[in-house]
């Protein structure tokens, strides 16, 4: 693991295309600017774990799951009748869809991610 | 072919309908070919069966049931992986998991597994924004759960499916960019 001391606005970069700054440093926490290109994705680390926890749960449900899943349609059909979802966000055209309007797609978009 | 499985007994599936997921599912990630089971007793469940390990199998379900205004944007990197020419290409699939204390099922709405069912490519991808939940609850103790008094009915004849487009498991909100 490659270990680098940063100060407040420096800057590392990771290949070409990204860059990782720091924000601002309080106490334990330090707040990280991303620049990295559309195509690279960045999550927290707890997302990734938790997908993976969660895969494995589902997996654990292949027996408990059945009676269970019986009732979905059912479950799910009162579930919406209670409350129906409000949408979140409505994409007509691609070119509407917020990532696109901040930026040309192909160009760097830049995520701050707080990390403690 | 025919392949074992701990749930299903003996399945007949087509090559046509093996599914690859070249990076697995985590933390399965060395198992990298999948299908879809689908029983009568138990729609609108599908269930993705590893080919290389039986006891590995994930009840999955079109998201649309779940939220009808479910939406993915699908990023470059992700659609570049899936082979994806553009949102027809794409299936999106949930998995759900049953969880006690508190007694309930959840829906992964954060991570659906996207096929393209074309070149039969699946990945489990990570929505980069955080609207929907990884445990997005489907049925609780709050809900009545009832077992089905058909629920043994139709236990017989699996049979390997495709991700159907008319079952609505594609559908235009699965979006992709657009070639550039």
């Amino acid at each position: 693991m490659l270990v680098l001391s940063r100060k407040v606005s420096e800057s590392i970069m990771i290949g070409d295309d990204v860059e990782v700054c720091i924000v601002s440093v309080r106490g334990d926490q330090v707040r990280l600017g991303i620049t990295a290109p559309a195509s690279v994705t960045v999550h927290r680390k707890e997302v990734y774990e938790a997908v993976r926890a969660e895969n494995e749960a589902a997996a654990r449900s292949r027996d408990s799951a059945a009676e269970l899943m019986r009732s979905l349609a059912s479950a799910s059909r009162s579930h919406r009748e209670k409350k129906r979802p409000t949408p979140l966000k409505t994409l007509t055209n691609p070119d509407e869809s917020p990532t696109n309007r901040a930026n040309p797609s192909r160009s760097a978009r830049r995520r701050n991610t707080t990390c403690r | 072919m025919e392949i074992h499985t701990a749930r299903f007994g003996t399945v007949r599936v087509r090559p046509t309908e093996v599914i690859a997921f070249p990076k697995g599912i985590p933390p399965f990630t060395a198992l990298s070919r999948y299908c879809l089971i689908e029983l009568a007793s138990e729609a609108p469940v599908q269930w993705l069966q590893c080919l290389e390990e039986p006891a590995l199998a994930f009840a999955t379900v079109n998201p649309m049931l779940i939220a009808p205004d479910y939406e993915v944007e699908i990023t470059e990197a992700d659609a570049r992986d899936l082979h994806l020419r553009g949102p027809d290409d794409a299936a999106l699939l949930v998995l759900l998991a049953a969880h006690e204390n508190p007694r309930r099922v959840t829906a992964n709405l954060r991570a659906p597994i996207v096929i393209n069912h074309v070149r039969r490519l699946g990945k489990q991808v990570i929505l980069p924004a955080a609207h929907y939940s990884i445990q997005h609850v489907v049925c609780s103790d709050d809900d009545t759960i009832s077992t089905s008094p058909n629920a043994q009915e139709e236990r017989s004849a699996p049979s390997a499916v495709q991700a159907r487009r008319d079952q609505g498991c594609l559908s235009s909100r699965a979006r992709s960019p657009r070639a550039s």
